[in-house]
C-alpha cells in the first residue's frame, strides 16, 4: 500500500480520511486514526495508525507531549541538585531511573559509597521496581476494561509507596541516592515496616496472579498479540521486559552488576512467547524476584555509614545537620574533566546517563537515555498486523512512560 | 461569592438560605440550586494526563483515597466531563491540546491544576518547551506539591465542590 501523506497539516484531534482515492492502491481501503493524546487508550503519546478495515496496516508514534528538556536544564544546574530533576523522568521508579546519574557523578567525583549504602540502593530500586510493575500491570488492566486489577495493583502500590514514605521521606519523589551514598539510613521502624510489607504483598500476590494472568479475557487480549521475536527486538533495541519477553537473556543487574547487585545476584526472567502476555509475565516474575532480592538484602545487610568517609570527613556537620550537612560538602567538590557513563537496569529497562563533565559544578552536558524512548519503536513495529483494539493492549505491555519517554 | 459570606453557615440555616433563594430568584432559583447541588457531586475529569503527576491522580482514584466517593470519576471523552485535572508540567506541545479539551467540556467546567510544575515550573522552571497552566486556561484551584498528595487533590476536589455550593 502506498503511504499517504503525512498528516501533519492536520489541526489536532481531527480524524481524517482519505479522500483521493488515488492514494491508495487498487482494491485497498485506508484511513488514518489520530489516537491521542487524549484517549483513554494512549495516555499523552499520539499515534497516527493507518488503517486498512481493522488491521492496522502502519502506526507513526508522535512522541514530545512532555519534553521537559531536562537534558538542556541539567547543563544550567550544579550536580547536586541534578538528582530530584532526572528522577521526574520517571516518578515511581525514582531511586532506579536516579542511579546511573549517581554512577556517573561517583566517578566523577571520586567517591565510593559504603556497602551499606550500596545495599539500602539496592532494597529501594527493588521495592519501586515491584512498585512500577504493579503500576504497568494495573493500568494495562485498566486499558484492557478490566478494572479490579486495577484498584488491587494500586492499592498495593499505595502500601509500598507508604513504606517508600517511611524509609526515604516521600511517597514517590523522594531522590533516595545521593552522590556518594543515600539520603537516609533504614531505621528499626522502617525495616519493620517493609517487612510486614513484604509478608502482605506475598499474601495479596497470589490473588491479583489469578485475576489477572488466569482471567479468560486478558489470556485472549494478550495471548499472540503484539508478537516481537528476539532478533526483531534487538535490532529495534527493546530493553527491559520487552526485550526478556521476547527470549533475550539480557538483565544489566545480571550482565554489568553496580551496587550490591555483584553480591545479591538476580535471576533473570525470561519468557520465549515475545507477544504481550509474555511481556507481562515477566515482569510478573520480575516482581516476586524483586521480593527474594530485598529479602537477602535485609538479611545481608552490613552495618556502617551510609555517606563515603571522604564526604563525611569534608562535612563535619553532619553529625547535627543531617543530610544538609553532606550538600554543605557537595558545595566545595568539583568533577574531573571527562566523559562518564551510568548504566542501570530500571523498571522498564536499561537507563543509561552520559556525562560530560568540566571542572565546573555544572556538566558540560548530559545524555539521558530513558528505556521507555528505546521501547518506543519496538512498540510501534509490534502494533503493524494487528487490529484497533488490540493498540492499547500491545501499548502498555511495553510499559510505554511517556514522561519518561520524553524526558 | 464574597468574603464577607464566609463559609457560608454565616448566612443561617438550611431552611433560612433556601427562603432566601426562593425569594431572590423563585423557581429558577430553585433549579439553579439542584443543578449545582447535581454537578458538585458528579465532578468528573475527562482522561487528559500531561505529565508524571498522573501516577499520584492513579492513586486518587485506587482503593486507598477513592475520590469516587466525592462522585469524581475519570472519564474517557472531554464531552463527558467537567473536571480538568492538570497532572503536572504542561508543555508547549500540550497547551494546544489542554487548551482544545478544555473547549470542548460543556459548561459548567472547572480546572484543577495540580503540581509545583503547573503552578510556575517547579523543577522545570526556565524550560524551553512549558507554560504555567494558568497561560492557557483559567485554573479555579492549584495543588501545591511535586507531586502532591493524593490528600491533597481530595481537598482539592472538596475547594470546588465547596466554591460551587456556595457561590449562589
Amino acid at each position: 500500500m502506498r503511504r499517504p501523506e503525512w498528516p501533519f497539516y492536520l489541526k489536532p484531534g481531527e480524524t481524517f480520511f482519505v479522500e483521493r482515492e488515488e492514494e491508495i492502491a487498487p482494491g485497498e481501503r485506508g484511513i488514518v486514526l489520530v489516537i491521542g493524546p487524549q484517549h483513554p487508550g494512549a495516555g499523552h503519546l499520539r499515534l497516527f495508525a493507518v488503517v486498512n478495515g481493522d488491521v492496522v496496516a502502519d502506526v507513526r508514534p508522535d512522541p514530545g507531549f512532555v519534553h521537559r528538556g531536562i537534558e538542556k536544564l541539567a547543563e544550567k544546574r550544579p550536580f547536586w541538585v541534578l538528582g530530584p530533576l532526572l528522577e521526574k523522568a520517571s516518578i515511581m521508579d525514582s531511586p532506579n531511573i536516579m542511579l546511573p546519574l549517581m554512577h556517573a557523578l561517583e566517578e566523577a567525583l571520586g567517591l565510593e559509597p559504603p556497602p551499606r549504602a550500596k545495599y539500602l540502593r539496592l532494597i529501594m530500586a527493588e521495592l519501586t521496581r515491584i512498585r512500577t510493575h504493579l503500576y504497568d500491570l494495573a493500568i494495562h488492566a485498566i486499558f484492557l476494561g478490566h478494572s479490579t486489577p486495577f484498584m488491587w495493583g494500586f492499592g498495593l502500590g499505595d502500601l509500598i509507596a507508604e513504606v517508600e514514605a517511611k524509609i526515604a521521606g516521600a511517597r514517590t519523589t523522594a531522590a533516595y541516592p545521593i552522590p556518594g551514598g543515600v539520603r537516609r539510613d533504614l531505621t528499626t521502624d522502617g525495616r519493620q515496616a517493609l517487612e510486614s510489607l513484604l509478608r502482605k504483598l506475598e499474601a495479596k500476590l497470589p490473588d491479583f496472579y489469578t485475576m489477572f494472568f488466569k482471567n479468560p479475557v486478558v489470556k485472549m487480549r494478550l495471548e499472540g498479540v503484539g508478537v516481537l521475536d528476539a532478533k526483531r527486538a534487538v535490532e529495534l533495541g527493546a530493553v527491559g521486559p520487552s526485550l526478556r519477553g521476547s527470549g533475550v537473556d539480557y538483565d544489566v543487574r545480571a550482565a554489568r552488576p553496580y551496587d550490591a547487585y555483584a553480591e545479591v545476584k538476580p535471576e533473570v526472567q525470561v519468557e520465549k512467547a515475545g507477544d504481550a502476555m509474555a511481556r507481562q509475565l515477566v515482569r510478573w516474575r520480575e516482581v516476586e524476584e524483586s521480593i527474594r532480592l530485598i529479602r537477602e538484602a535485609l538479611r545481608s545487610l552490613p552495618e556502617g555509614e551510609i555517606v563515603d568517609e571522604s564526604l563525611l570527613a569534608s562535612a563535619p556537620n553532619y553529625r547535627r545537620e543531617g543530610i544538609a550537612g553532606i550538600y554543605g560538602a557537595f558545595v566545595k567538590l568539583r568533577p574531573t574533566r571527562g566523559e562518564y557513563l551510568g548504566l542501570v537496569e530500571a523498571a522498564r529497562g536499561a537507563a543509561m546517563v552520559q556525562l560530560f563533565a568540566s571542572p565546573s559544578p555544572t556538566p558540560f552536558r548530559l545524555r539521558f537515555v530513558t528505556p521507555s524512548w528505546r521501547n518506543l519503536k519496538p512498540m510501534v513495529e509490534a502494533m503493524k498486523g494487528y487490529r484497533i483494539a488490540d493498540i492499547p493492549a500491545i501499548y502498555m505491555s511495553f510499559g510505554y512512560f511517556p514522561p519518561e519517554a520524553d524526558r | 461569592m464574597t468574603s464577607a459570606d464566609g463559609d457560608g453557615r454565616a448566612n443561617g440555616g438550611v431552611v433560612s438560605r433556601l427562603r432566601r433563594i426562593i425569594a431572590e430568584g423563585g423557581l429558577r432559583g430553585l433549579a439553579s440550586l439542584a443543578a449545582r447541588w447535581g454537578t458538585k457531586w458528579s465532578l468528573w475529569p475527562p482522561h487528559l494526563v500531561t505529565a508524571c503527576c498522573g501516577v499520584e491522580v492513579g492513586h486518587l482514584f485506587g482503593p486507598a483515597y477513592d475520590a469516587e466517593r466525592y462522585g469524581a470519576l475519570p472519564m474517557p471523552a472531554a464531552r463527558h466531563s467537567n473536571l480538568l485535572l492538570i497532572e503536572g508540567t504542561i508543555t508547549m506541545k500540550m497547551a494546544k491540546f489542554v487548551k482544545w479539551v478544555y473547549e470542548q467540556m460543556p459548561e459548567p467546567k472547572f480546572v484543577i491544576a495540580m503540581g509545583a510544575c503547573a503552578i510556575k515550573g517547579g523543577v522545570f522552571y526556565g524550560s524551553y518547551h512549558m507554560v504555567p497552566a494558568s497561560n492557557v486556561v483559567p485554573v479555579d484551584t492549584y495543588v501545591a506539591g511535586c507531586p502532591p498528595t493524593p490528600e491533597a487533590l481530595l481537598k482539592a476536589i472538596e475547594d470546588v465542590q465547596r466554591r460551587r455550593v456556595e457561590s449562589l
